[in-house]
């Protein structure tokens, strides 16, 4: 009987995406949808900060360049078309024409000139919007309508870059005239910022007079709601309620033990974006103590059961990752999954030619006297209860062939301490990005602790992923195939399970899209009467 | 009136002031130490979320922060910008620390005041309604006042939303808009107050009432209400006034767990994540901060028992 019922389950899951697109009701135009969010932020100025949230709310007030549709494929959107010189070093954007900034200011050439030259200028202190835009050589606005972005060297990730809100248009008038723009933004979206209060969230109304759009939407012209509450709920079950008793129409973050009954609720749907880019994973520090040897971080990643302990912490409710990539990332080799798993006898094997071939009196191996432990640093307020749970599923299985995972709860100082410090084993994160550049980011020599994320301290990766940035879409594919099977060779990383975003919403939240990045998209919603 | 009185009130005055001065400072200064022990990377907290900082945009990072100064130099510009009342930019807001507090207070302030309120108002009616006498409510008032002092203030939010707001849809979950969301956080803020209040008045009356001037008022002929709140409540206040500073401490860190269950804008919420997220300029203002306000209170409650307990301004004028 248990197992028909979770087939059901798995079945309900399967076709609930379906059959929610299969509603082919007309949308209507109205109302006010109401959105609490688990986290806040403190700047909505998408240009200087690398906030999720912040892109979320800002998404709906800046237009982009281009648009990154589901599937992958870049649309038009400010840009009515491109050309992109053979060797990606001079990237030429026409714009629309007849675009104006809620103020009034005409899109040109010079606004998106001014809107780039601003986030490259250090004294906007723009950390990710920057390293979106890559090393620019000179931004040229041609003529009214021409935009030409150059490079000294290749540099292919720009289009998907440019397509999130980080780099998205803002008005240069508003930003001549404002010396501080975190409370603000005046952008060319369906949507303008009505209020932005820290701690309890944004105001967003629909402008009129919007007749243009992402590429990849399904309408043109006015957004079909009058306006957007977002507001900021950071106590998960207060959130929940707040869903269930409908005072909100949707909700991010619902908590994995109550997924299945936000789930069975008639009313309500979930609906989940798997994230592309770096999985949420273990990266083993490849610089120091017992993960220095290839074999004992080989032996590590067989002895965790990965599918099991995901399941023990979220329920069924995310995916177990089989790859550094998640399965909707450029070039995501699915082959990859074969190659590794859970595998006890092998990582004994391991450990054993490694030389921990002692057992002290708790089980756990040693080598020259000295037990083999690991240290898991990380900081708690980031740390979600289940990938707490997850760790001490880890922590637990991996003692079974001898590892002795000692979890280290620390604050936000004492995880970056220890980061630049180098005084970890393990370190563990995951980054949305659709573009495999990210993985640039996370295992490139420049970004070792504390320049960066490369936790697992490897170099071993540079020449690739440098010749990757600018060649051709055939050798990308090639190269991030390599990175990807070398990361899980090598054993680098363990990945755990795809990160996702989770929005429960009421059954009346129609026509939810899900631009870049996993983030859900309200240009083309509706709320059901 | 004596000649000298006005110099040594001067004096008293002036040493006041010096005191006040050598607690703020005290408070900077540890607040300063604690924080620079705490290890950490404050550049990764200014370039925020998703980090990516390459080696000469840390260091500009740091220059323009003041960062790559030695400490003695930071502790040096920052006690003479604080004397003037600038506490630096936040690093997560990437403003005036002062003007974010201004902004948030106004939304604590009128949480705190509310709770206050309701807390003082029902401790006085549940002191004087009971103290010894009506037994049986007396019992259960105390029960009551046991758990809501016992009881996590985050857990009291959850139970009256749970209620109030998803169940009976009586007052709206969320938000800073209008009173009706100031009811359910004023209220579970003001719980756990007024219960401790209403313990400490009702001890204080029952004393006070077995004291011998109770006994000569009621010989007067005067109704036990009048004596309760005109001459009863006067002793008890002086014992409830003292309280002052654990109330204001209860105050200032409920309204963070409150102002998070219920997602309102406001001190708490700001301490919060300044601490989470190691942002030393906000969280020495916020220190600086409180350290004003529990020295401005306590001036007030000073001045106070000189209004309640005229034994004390006899004292003075001695």
């Amino acid at each position: 009987m248990a197992a028909v019922k979770s087939l059901g389950f798995l079945l309900a899951m399967a076709l609930a995406p379906a059959a929610a697109q299969a509603q082919d009701t007309k949308p209507v135009h109205g109302g006010t949808l109401n959105v609490a969010l688990g986290t806040d932020t403190a700047i909505i100025d998408p240009s200087i900060t690398g906030s999720s949230v912040t892109a979320v709310i800002a998404r709906n007030l800046v237009d982009s360049l281009v648009g990154q549709a589901e599937d992958n494929s870049f649309t038009p959107w400010l840009a009515d078309r491109w050309e992109i010189s053979d060797d990606h070093t001079r990237y030429t954007f026409h714009l629309r024409k007849n675009v104006t900034f809620s103020d009034g200011t005409p899109l040109d050439a010079e606004a998106v000139k001014y809107n780039f030259d601003r986030i490259i200028d250090p004294k906007t202190t723009s950390a990710y919007a920057k390293s979106l835009l890559g090393p620019v050589k000179s931004i040229e606005a041609l003529d009214a309508d021409t935009v030409v972005i150059a490079y000294q060297k290749p540099f292919s990730p720009l289009l998907q870059g440019l397509s999130l809100p980080y780099l998205g248009i803002q008005s240069p008038t508003y930003l001549k005239k404002t010396a501080n723009t975190k409370n603000t933004v005046v952008g060319s979206g369906p949507f303008t910022l009505e209020s932005f209060v820290k701690g309890s969230g944004s105001h967003v109304i629909k402008r009129q007079d919007y007749n243009w759009g992402p590429g990849y939407a399904a309408h043109k012209g006015a957004a079909y709601l009058d306006a957007i509450v977002f507001k900021i709920l950071p106590e998960a079950s207060v959130r929940l309620g707040a869903l269930t008793s409908g005072q909100v129409d949707a909700i991010d973050n619902v908590p994995p033990a109550n997924y299945r009954s936000v789930q069975e609720n008639p009313s309500l749907q979930v609906v989940t974006r798997e994230n592309p880019g770096v999985n949420t994973s273990y990266f083993l520090n490849t610089s120091r103590g017992p993960f220095a040897d290839e074999k004992v971080r080989q032996a590590f990643q067989s002895a965790v059961d990965v599918k099991s302990a995901v399941q023990a912490a979220y329920l069924g409710s995310l995916k177990p990752a089989d790859n550094i990539f998640g399965p909707s990332t450029l070039y995501y080799d699915p082959s990859i999954a074969a190659s590794w798993g859970y595998d006890p006898s092998k990582a004994n094997k391991l450990l054993d030619e490694a030389g921990w071939s002692e057992r002290d009196g708790e089980g756990f191996r040693t080598k020259d006297g000295k037990r083999l432990t690991v240290r898991y640093v990380y900081d708690s307020s980031d740390k979600s209860a289940e990938e707490v749970l997850l760790a001490q599923a880890v922590q637990f299985q991996v003692k079974q062939v001898g590892f002795d995972l000692e979890l280290v709860p620390t604050d936000d100082g004492g995880h970056t301490g220890a980061l630049g410090s180098n005084d970890y084993d393990i370190d563990s994160f995951w980054y949305v990005r659709a573009e495999p550049d990210i993985l640039r980011t996370v295992f490139l020599s420049d970004y070792i602790p504390p320049k960066g994320a490369n936790s697992a301290r490897v170099n071993a990766l540079d020449e690739r992923l440098l010749k990757a940035v600018g060649a051709s879409d055939e050798e990308r594919k090639k190269l991030y195939g390599e990175a990807q099977k070398e990361i899980i060779k090598k054993a680098y990383a363990v990945p755990l399970f795809v990160a996702a975003y989770q929005l429960g919403a009421s059954r009346k939240l129609q026509g939810i899209s899900w631009a870049t990045n996993a983030k859900p998209n309200f240009y083309d919603a509706w709320l059901e009467r | 009136m004596m000649p000298g009185l006005s110099a040594r009130l001067a004096l008293r005055a002036l040493n006041r002031l010096l005191m006040i001065a050598v607690v703020l400072w005290g408070a900077a200064t540890i607040a300063f130490v604690v924080v620079k022990l705490i290890p950490g990377d404050p550049v990764g907290v200014i370039s925020g979320g998703d980090n990516i900082v390459d080696g000469p945009q840390r260091e500009a990072i740091a220059r323009q922060f003041g960062l790559d100064q030695p400490i003695a130099v930071q502790y040096a510009t920052y006690v003479r910008r604080a004397l003037t009342g600038d506490f630096g930019t936040s690093y997560q807001y990437r403003q005036p620390v002062t003007r974010v507090i201004v902004e948030a207070g106004g939304y604590t302030v009128q949480l705190a005041a509310t709770a206050m309120l309701i807390a003082v108002v029902a401790a006085l009616i549940s002191a004087i309604a009971t103290a010894g006498q009506r037994a049986k409510l007396r019992a259960a008032l105390i029960g009551f006042e046991l758990i809501a002092l016992s009881t996590p203030i985050y857990w009291i939010g959850i139970v009256l939303l749970t209620l109030f707001s998803f169940k009976l849809q009586w007052f709206p979950v969320t938000g800073s808009d209008g009173f009706r969301s100031l009811v359910l956080p004023a209220v579970t803020l003001s719980l756990p107050l007024g219960a401790l209040l209403s313990q400490v008045l009702r001890d204080g009356l029952e004393d006070s009432l077995t004291q011998p001037f109770a006994m000569t008022v009621r010989m007067r002929g005067v109704g036990e209400t009048i004596l309760r709140i005109r001459h009863g409540l006067r002793h008890a206040a002086l014992a409830a006034s003292t309280l002052t500073g654990t109330l204001l401490a209860s105050v200032l860190g409920g309204s963070i767990l409150t102002e998070t269950v219920f997602g309102r804008p406001g001190i708490g919420q700001i301490t919060l994540q300044a601490i989470k997220s190691r942002d030393m300029p906000m969280v020495l203002g916020l220190v600086m901060f409180s350290a004003l306000i529990f020295v401005i209170v306590n001036i007030i409650v000073d001045a106070l028992y000189l209004v309640i307990d005229p034994r004390l301004r006899r004292a003075s004028h001695e």
